[in-house]
């Protein structure tokens, strides 16, 4: 069963697009994330499936109830959705205790007193808060203060949990500990979450599916391997993993890079239905990208031998990051990223062959 | 710390919230009711005759004509006659008799017309200059603009020449017409006077006269000792001498302003009956009797001897005040005066 | 920006925000409006035309002009230091600072006047001792002067911007400032970069509620300009209502009224225009306490300076009105040989006017404050939700009442409702008095809620709503308690005024129905100048007293 219909949906600022004709559909128990740049869309996505901002167009159903449609006129009030949210900014109410802020939503529901305080200390328990309960949120520091939004949202045991960058105020060490939990109390909730983030390795480490936004258009959604491994065009695979997007040409069972005919070529197997002199976008993850110092001698584009195989590049630039080391390489005019063993002996300037070990052809 | 409070803080802050609106609305709403069920035997009077008198001619109207009793709104004449006018835009009288200071605002009112005449069987013993030939106000009693002096500063004065002194330089009052009828008498009676004029003013004002608020003020600062002299009320300097206030008035030679304050009937009031019923009681000789004897008030009517020490109509001493001259020209009157005393 | 970004459904709330204010304003002040436009009996703009003939009321609209801009400096800049040395250094004393520099507010403004004049008029105390220390005849400071009118008042108003100040900067978030330190700035530059920057909201919310409130002041113009010709709008009003020879003098007053409350609009838009991008939510859903600061080696003369400032403006016209409320014998000296208690026993033992004035002002200023904090709650709520035109008219209207002479709105008040509505009739009771007090001061609660709703960012009533709260619950639970400190403010900038009120309640009373202010004048007027500084005092105190309940209910603003 469908859970989550979105149907469609166009919002506009002052007539500036910021969701256009977005159709998507989540399932029960999913965890679905949006991703994209700042300005995207996503958050404004977001709240038009709250109800904090109204569509101009479009349907929104969660549950097989209709929230919103913008044809019938239905628009059922924020309030009135049941959903959960965590703020960016988690919104915690300075007033209430972490007990109170917990439960007001089950207040809100007329639960008695005692199955409210159960509920609460079962919730803050399940993210190792239970002895913070009677203090103020400024008490806590950010972490706690994340949890508790997560526990406030989780409350009324909502049919959609909506989360804003939730993790993006806090430190980098913190922000993976707390992807775990949620991910936990997500396994222990079963809870529907829609997630929106620009942080891609939040996105695919916790995610079953992931929805890549552009200006306003979803421009993937898939699953996190299909979204980093089979990126259907040129901004997803730049932007989910840093993957190398080259303009190719393919000709024979040669490979040519736009506008660097000679510098090398690549046998590869060409998808099906790729004809001769089809010009292409090749994907290429820095991980796949297979380096080795070229000869040392002559000048690399003459001292070729024909018949092997790689694209010359030059090093620009070595990252070491402790496990590899990311190498920033140019070839003609394109940049292409790589990820390194650590030990190969590269410097600046150096001359490298690349080979690719996987690949992904996105038509043009 | 954080703990209790909070909680305790929200608790008191809603239930105090609460229970006030609901004795708000209580109160209100007593008050509210209890002013209105008390109406038939009431008599509505605005007037700006002194507290003190009022306090005492209250209980004495109640006792002289049972049934009756008196309810007063008293305050300064200017803002009787504004509440007076709002209430007729707005298309109600509240008030059954007028009683204020001077015969010019009750002028007003009946150019406003405000006011309902009515014949008094009491009137017959007062001379006519000090009624209203159509019946329309009545003369109640007589209160005088005297000149008022600081005895630790100044020896009784004998001419309101005085002010003249250069020795008072910087020191003489002049309490403002426009906010007093019976500075405008006063201001009236003097322009009009051959040997005084606006030259008397324009003097006053050479020797560093200042204008004042109103008859109080006159008062209060020369018993302070902030001024030496000015024109005041005879009955209000007499308030703070009789407390020890080193001040005194004298009756100067070209004699004192009589000012005839006038008690009036309101028309389209609530209880024109008894507004009737107290408007002759205060020109009735009992009234007029105890206002002398209690108050030093001059008595209006002719049949009436007046205590010891207070002066009756023929001994005193006042100056000529035209009444329809003060009235045709108070405009004017006041606008040259603030001219002269800002410049 | 506020509480919510989006234009949300307000239903209740805003039918009931919106009826207020056409009953407590609209409703009245119709009157008013018509009457200006009437000129013996029908329409005319002759009242306008004759206002705007009349030189003298363009020097008094230019010294009204003056007075106002005068006083809205002194006072925001007295109120605002201090509140900033109070609130965020680590100055001695500062609690009691707190509770003193409060303190000339709770004068009411003809008392203040009268009592400043017992010290610094020609035969002040402080004159007299000027006089014998110096043998000079001279007074050092004429108080009848623009100068004294403009010191009168700014003393009389300070508190204004102080407390309004105090509140945001204990509500301000501590990291705002921190960022600037950490990015190296020292402590002045941080208060100049950040701290006013982010609080200049707030600032120009007292600003301009110290600037209405000058202009619009009566008792200070009046007692202490009168004698010199100093004529300001609220005088000129006066004595064109008062003017009772001329036959449209209501229409001339109505109009200067209006002219009057036409510049009070015209600062209030200046205002919100300077400010329309500057409503920052500076109070989120996750904050810090603000540090104090250290003032070091200028700790010791800021304390003791502070101390002296502080304590001169407060005691000095209490001690001036007690030295006359224990006189004995006016106009002799004030030596202990002539001192006495009858004034205060006569006023709380045998003036009954004055007995009932105590009952009545005190359950018209807390019924009033009440009514008036929880209407304009709503309607700062409503307003802070509207789009920004429909928010400045709402500021607009709400700030009328308060921007004409107290005289003119209890005309208004005559006007609107002597004759019954709905077989109910308020004249004549108290109710009428509390109608106008609401009216006429509910601004006050109303700006300082706006100013504390902009300062809470919109997502903790969003996470409300997301839990399924109302319109009606989330108001409650949330903007509620978030904007208290701003309604505990409201609520006693509402009940000090209401306790001694004059203007208003002077054509309102009637027998039974008499106010402080009305008992405390009419003392005056009759010449008991001991029994007026007595009432005067018990007036204070008792205001003194509701503060103090006021302060332990609504304390404990640093939770937030």
């Amino acid at each position: 069963m469908a859970n989550i219909e979105i149907d469609g949906i166009t919002k506009t600022f002052e007539s500036k697009p910021a969701v256009s004709d977005v159709s998507f559909e989540i399932e029960d128990g999913e965890f679905v994330s949006l991703l994209g740049p700042s300005g995207c869309g996503k958050t404004t996505l977001l709240r038009c499936i709250i109800g904090l901002l109204r569509p101009d167009e479009g349907r929104i159903a969660i549950g097989g109830q209709v929230m919103f449609d913008a044809k019938s006129g239905v628009d059922i009030p924020t309030e009135k959705r049941g959903l959960g949210m965590v703020f960016q900014s988690y919104a915690l109410w300075p007033h209430l205790r972490v007990a109170d802020n917990v439960g007001y939503p089950l207040k809100l529901r007329g639960l008695p007193r005692s199955a409210i305080d159960e509920k609460v200390r079962e919730l803050l328990e399940l993210v190792d808060l239970g002895d913070v309960a009677e203090r103020f949120p400024r008490e806590l520091s950010g972490g706690q203060q994340q949890r508790v939004a997560l526990c406030r949202a989780l409350a009324s045991q909502p049919k959609l949990l909506l989360m804003d960058e939730p993790l993006s105020n806090l430190d980098a060490k913190l922000r993976e500990r707390v992807r775990f939990e949620i991910k936990n109390v997500q396994r222990s909730t079963g809870v529907t979450i829609l997630y929106v983030t620009h942080d891609q390795a939040e996105a695919l480490s916790m995610s079953d599916r992931i929805g890549v936004m552009k200006e306003g258009k979803i421009a993937q959604i898939g699953s996190p391997t299909a979204v980093y491994a089979r990126p259907s065009n040129g901004f997803v695979a730049d932007f989910v993993g840093d993957g190398n997007v080259l303009p190719v040409t393919v000709s024979g069972h040669n490979m040519w890079l736009k506008g660097g005919e000679n510098l090398g070529s690549l046998r590869l197997e060409l998808p099906e239905g790729m004809r001769d002199g089809q010009e292409a976008f090749l994907v290429v993850r820095p991980e796949d990208c297979v380096v080795a110092p070229a000869p040392s001698s002559g000048s690399p584009a003459s001292a070729r031998d024909k018949d092997e195989e790689g694209i010359i590049a030059t090093v620009q630039q070595l990252l070491y990051r402790g496990r590899d080391k990311e190498a920033l390489l140019t070839c003609g005019a394109r940049r292409l990223r790589a990820i390194l063993n650590p030990d190969m002996p590269l410097r600046p300037d150096s001359s490298v062959i690349v080979k690719f070990k996987r690949f992904h052809f996105i038509g043009k | 710390m954080l703990n209790c409070s909070g909680i305790l803080n929200r608790r008191v802050l809603s239930t105090v919230l609460k229970n006030l609106v609901c004795l708000i609305l209580v109160l209100v709403g007593i008050v509210s009711i209890e002013a209105q069920t008390k109406t038939s035997g009431i008599v509505t009077i605005y007037t700006s005759v002194p507290e003190n008198l009022m306090n005492e001619i209250a209980p004495l109207f109640a006792k002289a004509r049972p049934g009756y009793s008196l309810k007063v709104y008293r305050s300064g004449t200017p803002d009787i006659m504004a509440k007076l006018e709002a209430e007729a835009k707005s298309g109600k009288i509240n008030a059954d008799v007028v009683w204020v200071a001077e015969t010019t605002s009750a002028e007003d009112l009946k150019d406003l017309n405000l006011l309902r005449p009515y014949t008094s069987s009491e009137a017959t013993n007062i001379p006519a200059q000090l009624k209203d030939a159509a019946g329309y106000y009545y003369g109640s009693r007589l209160i005088n603009m005297v000149l008022a002096y600081n005895t630790l500063k100044v020896k009784e004065p004998k001419s309101w020449n005085a002010m003249l002194d250069p020795a008072y330089r910087g020191k003489v009052g002049i309490p403002s017409p426009a906010n007093s009828g019976s500075a405008l008498y006063a201001l009236g009676s003097i322009v009009n006077r051959a040997d005084m004029g606006w030259k008397f003013i324009e003097a006053v004002r050479a020797n560093g006269g200042v204008q004042l608020k109103n008859n109080s003020d006159a008062v209060q600062k020369v018993a302070s000792g902030e001024i030496f002299l000015a024109i005041a009320l005879d009955y209000q300097v007499k308030n703070f001498r009789d407390s020890g206030s080193p001040i005194s008035y004298a009756v100067p030679e070209e004699g004192l302003v009589m000012v005839v304050s006038p008690v009036a009937l309101l028309k389209g009031s609530p209880n024109p009956k008894g507004g009737e019923i107290f408007l002759e009681y205060v020109l009735s000789k009992d009234c007029q009797e105890f206002m002398s004897a209690s108050q030093s008030v001059v008595p209006v009517r002719t049949d009436v001897t007046p205590p010891r020490g207070v002066p009756s109509l023929e001994t005193l001493k006042a100056m000529q005040s035209d009444a329809v001259f003060i009235k045709k020209n108070k405009g004017a009157l006041v606008e040259h005066f603030v001219s002269i005393m800002t410049k | 920006m506020g509480v919510l970004k989006r234009k949300a459904r307000l239903g209740g709330l805003e039918t009931i925000g919106l009826l207020g204010l056409f009953a407590l304003v609209i409703y009245p002040l119709a009157f008013l409006v018509r009457e200006s436009f009437l000129w013996n009996g029908s329409f005319s703009l002759e009242a306008y035309r004759q206002i705007l003939s009349e030189r003298s009321n363009y020097s008094a609209l230019g010294r009204t002009l003056k007075v106002g801009v005068m006083v809205t400096l002194a006072a925001t800049l007295t109120g605002t230091g201090i509140a900033w040395l109070c609130s965020r250094s680590d100055m001695g004393g500062r609690r009691r600072i707190a509770a003193l520099a409060v303190f000339p507010f709770m004068v009411p403004p003809f008392i203040g006047a009268f009592s400043w004049g017992q010290l610094l008029g020609p035969v002040g105390y402080l004159n007299k001792v000027f006089f014998a220390l110096t043998g000079l005849e001279k007074p050092f400071f004429n108080l009848y002067s623009e100068a004294g009118i403009v010191l009168v008042m700014a003393i009389h108003l300070y508190p204004l911007a102080f407390m309004t100040m105090t509140k945001a900067f204990d509500q301000m978030d501590g990291a705002l400032e921190e960022a600037a330190r950490v990015a190296g700035s020292g402590w002045h530059r941080v208060i100049r970069d950040v701290t006013l920057p982010v609080l200049m909201p707030t600032i120009a919310n007292s600003a301009l509620l110290i600037f209405v409130a000058a202009i619009s002041n009566f008792g200070v113009p009046a007692a202490l300009g009168f004698s010199n010709g100093y004529f300001v709008l609220t005088t000129r009003i006066f004595d064109a209502v008062m003017n009772f020879s001329h036959k449209n003098h209501f229409s001339i007053a109505a109009a200067l009224s209006i002219l009057l409350a036409g510049v009070a609009g015209i600062a209030l838009f200046t205002a919100n225009l300077a400010l329309r991008q500057r409503r920052y939510g500076i109070v989120g859903g996750k904050a810090t306490l603000p540090s104090r600061v250290p003032l070091d080696k200028f700790h010791g003369w800021t304390t003791a300076l502070v101390w002296v400032f502080i304590s001169f403006i407060a005691a000095a016209p209490l001690v001036a009105m007690a030295l006359t409320a224990v006189t004995n014998v006016y106009g002799l000296p004030a030596t202990p040989a002539n001192w006495s208690l009858k004034h205060f026993s006569y006023v709380l033992g045998k003036m009954p006017a004055a007995q009932r004035a105590l009952k009545n002002s005190f359950i018209l200023s807390v019924s009033s404050a009440s009514l008036a904090v929880i209407f304009s709650g709503i309607l700062a709520y409503v307003a802070a939700k509207s789009a920004s035109t429909k928010r400045s008219a709402i500021e607009f209207v709400a700030t009328l009442p308060y921007a004409i002479p107290g005289t003119v709105l209890a005309l208004s008040m005559i006007l609107a409702f002597n004759k019954p509505i709905f077989g109910f009739r308020l004249y004549d009771t108290l109710g009428i008095i509390l109608l106008a007090y609401v009216a006429r001061y509910f601004i006050f609660p109303m700006r300082s809620v706006l100013a504390s709703l902009d300062r809470v960012s919109g997502d903790l009533e969003e996470a409300a709503r997301v839990s399924g709260a109302g319109q009606w619950r989330r108001f409650k639970d949330i903007v509620l308690p978030v904007i208290k400190p701003g309604i505990v403010l409201g609520w006693f900038l509402v009940l000090i005024p209401t306790m001694h009120e004059l203007t208003v309640s002077v054509l309102l009373w009637s027998v039974g129905n008499e106010t402080l202010g009305v008992a405390v004048f009419t003392l005056q007027e009759s010449g008991g100048i001991q029994s007026t500084a007595a009432l005067a005092l018990v007036t204070i105190a008792l205001t003194s007293i509701l503060r103090w309940i006021s302060g332990k209910i609504g304390g404990k603003e640093r939770e937030l």
